[in-house]
């Protein structure tokens, strides 16, 4: 049964590579996140630009009903078998999406992750996401500015099994260990998520020491989301914070004077010119032996997304921020990274 | 009627009020600020919808049943709730009986189909949970809904006076009480816990299965719908994510609190203060500034030193039967 199953999926796979066909035929690139999340939505206006603008033949988001690694895979199997042949993949784990990865590339499709990166040794051609750690370190810099260079700075962070996480909460550190001795991080929370569990820890955290905390950090979606309520029903604006990415409640927060500020990612970005590179490696580019990767805990073919830190005064403007920061990384991909 | 210690030793909720006065007692001696109004407020909000969502769990387990939607019917419910309020612009009151027409809907079709196929709840909740959750995805696309009217929002992060009990707690209180009364002070109730006890036994005294089931999952659904409002009065938006993590901690409570999962065997008071002791032991762990990559080891050594508490009264239970019997 599995040897059938493998058959049928190598045919879908063959033909959907084109190799049959032989050529150049429509590039048909999936995005894939690891499963449902807000933050992802933006791939899908990615995926019908870059369509637009390359002539791409497809770019479809398509999400997997859960954060499960092996729904992810069926869903990317079945995409393959509907013709689609590149694959952009948040992984739904680090080491184990390789397999598919693998498979896919002996079929002649190419793959990428997108947003988060899988381990080496890896067949997919780039890793194209937010430097985490960086944006981790630029954001609690920009929260010890706002603090005046002293005072007492929580963070709250994502899944502990989330590689990130580790790299974030690093970066946080070193951020403080750079501030001189002024600042103190009294407490690090994080497995929060989901919303229920973020709103009792963070909420028990404020009434328990929200009169000693003078900052607070936040690394990951849902805390963000769930702190800038906090401050905001508390009607604190003592405290400073800073966020990330662009929830609506956070962007709010941030206007009404709640939230000092955030760090965006560009997952806009990520999809746009993620489809574009697929296209072009279909076409028969390469990446340059000599391309400036970035090295990372997990690769050293990383590719830094961009990020950008945005207060009140551009929180209006931010998607023309992204925007420019992903027209920039465009313009000079080609000469930078590829060989066509 | 008197009050005696036996008598106080027979009730499952005796050795789990002693867990909840003592840690709240030794914790409150560390930390003062754990007896502040704040954190009171930020702990009954949490035990508010945790209550809802253990006993939804809590009466499947009683017929000796399992549902693992109940967190999927909760986010259904959560965006149908908010969905509707934003797209619709349909008022609260008739939003709210949306939201709890779905949730019982979603409970019948557990109950209807487990009855009518002859399978494990456990299958069928399984596969219902994936319905469920697909057709929130299919809705949402994964965003939430954020346009929460004014009134929702304030019900759910306001206080009653200058108290520190959010109104949210009103509601849990006021359901905790009719499921006591019905568990223990109705003929159907009472069926549901002999149907779980021993489905033949209770066939052959003429109690219908079919109801038994059925009823026990609408009421199930029901209660699942109720608590998706409740957090999406909380978080003040519907988003999608709600529900997702609501499976272990619905179980936990109900067996803190003594409930046998074979079935036939629950208790509302001790269901309640297994969701407090959960809560008490959350906010503990936060307030003491554990270590995040040890608050897993924690969470689990203190739930079970609180079953064992329960068990040793048990034991005592036991021991004092056998000194009678023997006398």
């Amino acid at each position: 049964m599995k040897f059938l199953f493998s058959m049928i999926t190598s045919s879908a796979i063959l033909m959907a590579s084109g190799a049959f066909a032989g050529g150049h035929s429509p590039t048909k690139v999936a995005l894939v996140p690891g499963g449902p999340h807000p933050y992802f939505a933006a791939w899908e206006k990615a995926g019908k630009d870059a369509v637009k603008d390359f002539g791409l033949g497809k770019a479809d988001y398509k999400v997997p009903a859960e954060w499960d690694l092996s729904q992810q895979n069926e869903l990317i199997e079945s995409l393959v078998g509907k013709g689609y042949n590149a694959v952009l993949v948040f992984p739904g784990d680090a080491v184990g999406t390789n397999k598919i990865l693998g498979e896919l590339d002996d079929a002649g499709i190419p793959t990428a992750a997108l947003a988060g990166c899988v381990e080496q040794p890896t067949k997919a051609k780039m890793c194209f996401g937010t430097d985490t750690g960086h944006s981790a370190y630029l954001g609690t810099k920009q929260l010890i500015k706002a603090m005046g260079g002293k005072g007492k700075i929580a963070h709250f962070t994502g899944f502990l099994v989330d590689p990130n996480t580790t790299l974030r909460i690093d970066a946080v550190e070193k951020a403080v260990a750079e501030a001189g001795g002024g600042v103190e991080i009294i407490q690090v929370i994080a497995d929060i998520d989901a919303y229920e569990p973020a709103d009792e820890k963070i909420n028990a955290f404020m009434a328990a020491q929200g009169g000693e905390v003078d900052g607070i950090v936040t690394t990951a979606w849902v805390p963000a989301v769930v702190a800038s309520q906090a401050l905001t029903n508390m009607g604190d604006k003592r405290i400073k914070m800073v966020g990330i990415d662009h929830d609506e409640v956070v962007l709010k927060a941030i206007k009404e004077g709640f939230v000092h500020g955030t760090m965006l990612q560009n997952p806009y970005g990520q999809g746009y010119i993620g489809s574009y590179v697929m296209d072009k490696i279909r076409g028969g580019c390469s990446f340059k032996a000599s391309a400036p990767w970035k090295t990372t805990a997990q690769t050293n073919q990383f590719i830094d997304s961009g990020t950008v830190f945005v207060d009140i005064s551009d929180v209006d403007t931010y998607v023309d921020a992204m925007r420019g920061i992903s027209l920039e990384i465009l313009e000079t991909f080609d000469g930078t990274y590829l060989d066509c | 009627m008197k009050i005696t210690q036996s008598s106080l030793l027979k009730k499952d909720w005796f050795g789990l009020l002693i867990v909840v006065l003592l840690s709240g007692t030794f914790i409150a001696m560390l930390k003062p600020a754990f007896l502040s109004a704040f954190n009171l407020y930020v702990l009954m909000v949490s035990v508010s919808y945790m209550l809802i969502i253990a006993l939804s769990q809590m009466i499947i387990i009683a017929i000796g049943q399992m549902n693992l939607s109940v967190g999927a019917i909760g986010g259904l419910v959560a965006i149908s709730f908010s969905g509707v309020m934003e797209v619709y612009q349909i008022s609260v009151p008739v939003a709210i009986c949306i939201g709890l027409v779905i949730g019982t809907v979603c409970g019948f079709l557990n109950g209807y189909i487990t009855v009518k196929s002859g399978i494990s709840a456990f299958i069928i909740t399984l596969a219902t949970l994936y319905i469920f959750k697909g057709i929130n995805l299919g809705i949402t696309e994964a965003e939430p809904f954020y346009e929460i009217p004014e009134t929702v929002k304030n019900f759910g992060n306001a206080k009653i006076g200058t108290s520190p009990i959010p109104y949210l707690i009103i509601i849990p209180v006021i359901i905790t009480f009719l499921m006591w009364v019905f568990m223990n002070r109705t003929e159907t109730g009472r069926h549901m816990l002999a149907y779980g006890n021993s489905v033949q036994s209770a066939e052959l005294i003429g109690i219908s299965s079919s109801k038994v089931v059925v009823t026990a999952h609408v009421i199930s659904g029901f209660l699942a719908a109720i608590a998706g409002m409740l957090v999406v009065c909380r978080l003040q938006l519907g988003t999608p994510n709600i529900g997702d993590s609501w499976l272990l901690p619905s179980f936990a409570a109900p067996v803190i609190g003594g409930a046998i999962l074979a079935g036939g065997k629950v208790d509302v008071i001790a269901t309640a203060l297994g969701v407090l002791i959960v809560a008490i032991i959350s906010q503990a762990l936060v307030i003491f500034k554990i270590d995040p990559f040890f608050v897993q080891i924690f969470l689990g050594v203190m739930i079970l030193l609180a079953v064992f508490v329960n068990r040793y009264r048990e034991y005592k239970q036991e021991s004092s039967k056998k000194i009678f019997n023997n006398d």
